[in-house]
């Protein structure tokens, strides 16, 4: 994630700059008025200023909501991707939006690109790193975006695992994984192949049958603070879906490594309590297979095969 | 292979008689005698057949008389212009008239001795069958053909020009023999088996197994493998025809010394049978995927030839061996793997898997012999064919002087090459975007931007590709081969390194 700052100056003259206008802000600003920028919601427009530095201006539509302002702090985040810093002026803004701004900014500016080992022959390498948000109520800002953080760690959380190749996260590195999230206060419980047997879960089971890599059962407990039964989330956790022997065409089949964001979802969810810690109970139960097409699923799991 | 003998020309007394004849050319040698011997049986037929001696244009006169159980006479268009080729061509073509024939004499008419050798290299070649798996065909139906006279008036320069020939047919038939043989009897281990049979040619044979791939960091390759039961094999045929016992004191060391020691490098596709893996391919045609390993059979039957025919050349063939299976340890689509390069790649087809073994084996390549170029060859996309059918295969290049050698061997020997482009928009076209490439570019340029991933593990090497899916396999035949595995770059790549690459 992005590191995030909080000022009331601007103290880096060479970062990129964005400003969020709305379009009655646009019409009213020399600048914006000079490019035919008219602050629409899904305008954005970046150049180069007097100085050399890049200035972005993104559009807000009618007016400053979290919407508006998440989404065009995330295009300005896009536009300046190329940069390390980029500052986002929110001394206009509530305390609140500022937050806001810098959610946008942080969702938006993430990547993945820990598979790649050496740049883009051609084209601008992603660099940024450092968000700074200019607000006059500093303290105020910072602690709302202490509580909206936690949701962006959720999903970026979620993000990694859905990106990752399902060579790189089978359904016992997906558990692994999930047993990082003890440091967070999450209690991880993983249950094992011969664990789900005796508890009969025969469904589960017979869509594993044809891979080589074992399915398991997460299950991550978060107490919260309140005395009541928790809320439960449930997610699909297959890890690679070939469609086993209703074998999928080849055509997009790569997709398929996405089939268990639904588990990823979950977890990042859990993340999100856990970080804020939120007082709610809640518990995630996540099923974690890879369907393949296999000897072994070929001759169990004919279609129509009784279980 | 068909037994080959030179003498000087006679009638033979009983048997069959083969005449290759130029277009309005007069009679004489033998063609003269058989017609003197039958009272101008062999004239009358010609005449009635309206015979032009057009290239490859056959009559077969049967029982003429004088004791000659057959007469083909096979025209060679104008003989002024008429090369070795068109002997070669013309002598295959009798070749197949003469199968039930157990012994002919063959009158390729007034040639220099080379082109006699010629003649007998089209009939062995098209007199070839593969016979394994045949166990009901009836004696009278089986090809008869054994034994060929070449007549010639000076039989010691032929026999001496036809020494070196016979090595390469009997390369030529090594491959043509793997590339026929079903995946279920040619697994990698069966292939690398048989490659070191080769050992007595001289050829020293190395092969490596998964172990050790994985120590060489070969994750594409093994990527590729781990679906199948059959393990993978990287087979490495060394001929050190120039440096001899010298070259083999470097051995392990690594990259050879000295000038001209630099050895010339041919990599083979070696997939002995692709599904497609999970990304499978449909039923339809998916038997013809037996010969997927066609790039490494037509290596091994490259380097049985230089080493058969004594070349005075060093030489590596390198032979990647795989089988593309789904299973439930196969292959995913979206796998991203690291290649023995470092670079590395997001699967997202798993039949796009040739590309995939040659990118770890291309950069083993250089990495470890830094050698004076590198050819592959590889029956590596559909879309070749779609751009060049089955006459030409397609040459990818990065450098002019090698291309050009190798169209001009294409020419001279009939396995013709085209060139295709390379460039940098069609490189960009292999962007991933977790990863440093994607293993495939798109419909668009298939067979180009297949020859681009390549590119990216050659590591500046001069460096030619033969997208040989086209013409691998023949569906009718031709005069100098049989309907079936071709062979196609054996003669191709035996010729280019005889023309250029075996002085100093």
């Amino acid at each position: 994630m992005l590191s995030v700052r909080f000022r009331r100056r601007d103290r880096h003259p060479k970062a990129s700059f964005a400003r969020l206008l709305t379009a009655a802000e646009a019409a009213a600003d020399p600048v914006a008025r000079a490019i035919g920028f008219a602050g629409r919601a899904d305008e954005v427009a970046s150049g180069r200023d007097a100085s050399g530095r890049l200035v972005v201006l993104a559009g807000l539509g009618a007016r400053a909501d979290a919407s508006s302002v998440r989404a065009a702090a995330g295009r300005a985040a896009a536009a300046a991707i190329a940069g390390k810093r980029l500052v986002v002026e929110a001394r206009g803004f509530s305390p609140e939006l500022a937050a806001e701004a810098a959610v946008g900014a942080t969702l938006r500016a993430w990547r993945f690109d820990r598979l790649k080992t050496r740049p883009e022959p051609d084209g601008h390498p992603p660099r940024l790193k450092h968000l700074e948000v200019l607000t006059d109520a500093k303290r105020d800002a910072g602690a709302v975006w202490e509580t909206l953080s936690a949701g962006v760690a959720g999903a970026l959380f979620a993000r990694d695992l859905v990106s990752e190749p399902a060579n790189r996260l089978t359904p016992t590195v997906f558990a692994a994984r999930l047993r990082g999230l003890a440091e967070e206060g999450i209690e991880v419980e993983i249950r094992d192949r011969e664990w789900l047997a005796r508890r009969g879960f025969g469904a589960l089971l017979g869509v594993a049958r044809g891979s080589a890599n074992p399915p398991c059962l997460a299950v991550l407990r978060w107490k919260g603070t309140i005395d009541r039964a928790p809320v439960a989330f449930v997610g699909k956790g297959v890890t690679f879906d070939t469609g086993g022997v209703d074998l999928k065409p080849a055509e997009r089949m790569w997709e398929m490594r996405a089939d268990m964001a639904g588990a990823a979802a979950c977890a990042g969810a859990m993340l999100a309590l856990a970080r804020r810690r939120s007082p709610c109970p809640a518990i995630a139960v996540l099923g974690l297979v890879e369907n393949m097409i296999g000897a072994r699923g070929a001759t169990t799991r004919r279609r129509g095969a009784r279980r | 292979m068909l037994e080959v003998s030179f003498a000087k020309p006679a009638l033979p007394e009983t048997g069959a008689l083969a005449l290759l004849v130029g277009e309005d050319e007069p009679p004489s040698g033998l063609r003269a005698a058989a017609d003197d011997a039958t009272g101008g049986a062999i004239a009358r037929a010609l005449a009635a057949a309206g015979f032009k001696a057009k290239k490859n244009e056959c009559v077969t006169i049967l029982a003429p008389g004088a004791g000659l159980s057959r007469v083909v006479v096979v025209g060679l268009g104008k003989r002024a212009e008429a090369g070795g080729r068109a002997t070669e061509e013309a002598a295959g073509t009798a070749a197949a008239a003469l199968a039930q024939e157990a012994a002919a004499v063959l009158d390729p008419g007034p040639v220099p001795p080379p082109q006699a050798a010629e003649a007998a290299m089209g009939a062995v070649l098209r007199a070839w069958r593969f016979d394994r798996y045949r166990t009901k065909e009836k004696p009278e139906d089986k090809p008869k053909f054994a034994r060929l006279t070449v007549a010639h008036d000076e039989p010691a320069k032929a026999r001496a020009a036809w020494s070196s020939l016979k090595a390469v047919a009997e390369g030529v038939f090594f491959t043509r023999e793997v590339v026929t043989e079903p995946a279920n009897v040619l697994t990698p281990a069966a292939f690398a088996e048989r490659c070191q049979s080769l050992s007595r040619l001289g050829l020293e044979v190395e092969v490596l197994g998964p172990k050790e791939m994985k120590k060489l960091g070969f994750g594409a390759f093994l990527g590729v493998a781990q679906g199948s039961a059959n393990e993978p094999r990287l087979v490495v045929l060394h001929w050190r025809g120039a440096t001899g016992s010298e070259g083999k004191a470097a051995k392990g060391k690594g990259k050879a010394k000295g000038n001209g020691s630099k050895p010339l490098a041919f990599i083979g596709k070696g997939i002995t049978f692709d599904t497609g893996g999970v990304s499978l391919k449909p039923a339809q045609g998916m038997e013809d995927m037996k010969w997927d390993m066609a790039g490494a059979g037509a290596v091994a039957g490259l380097m049985a030839a230089l080493a058969g025919r004594k070349a005075k050349v060093d030489a590596v063939g390198l032979l990647g061996l795989a089988e593309n299976m789904p299973s439930g340890t196969a292959q995913r689509p979206g796998d991203v793997v690291t290649t023995a390069s470092g670079q590395t790649v997001e699967v997202l087809n798993t039949d796009a898997e040739g590309r995939l073994v040659l990118a770890d084996v291309l950069w083993y390549c250089q990495d470890r012999f830094d050698p004076r170029f590198m050819i592959d060859l590889a029956t590596l996309t559909g879309a070749i064919v779609i751009s060049l059918g089955h006459e030409h295969a397609g040459l990818f290049s990065n450098d002019e002087d090698l291309a050009q050698k190798l169209i001009a061997a294409g020419q001279a020997t009939g396995e013709l090459l085209w060139r295709m482009p390379l460039a940098e928009a069609y490189d960009k076209m292999l962007k991933s975007d977790i990863a440093d490439m994607k293993n495939i570019g798109g419909r668009p340029g298939g067979a180009i931007t297949a020859a681009q991933f390549l590119q990216r593990f050659v590591n500046g090497k001069a460096w030619a590709h033969l997208d040989i899916a086209g013409t691998a396999w023949a569906s009718k035949d031709k005069p100098c081969v049989p309907k079936g595995a071709t062979a196609f770059g054996v003669r191709l790549l035996d010729r280019l390194v005889a023309e250029h690459f075996e002085q100093g």
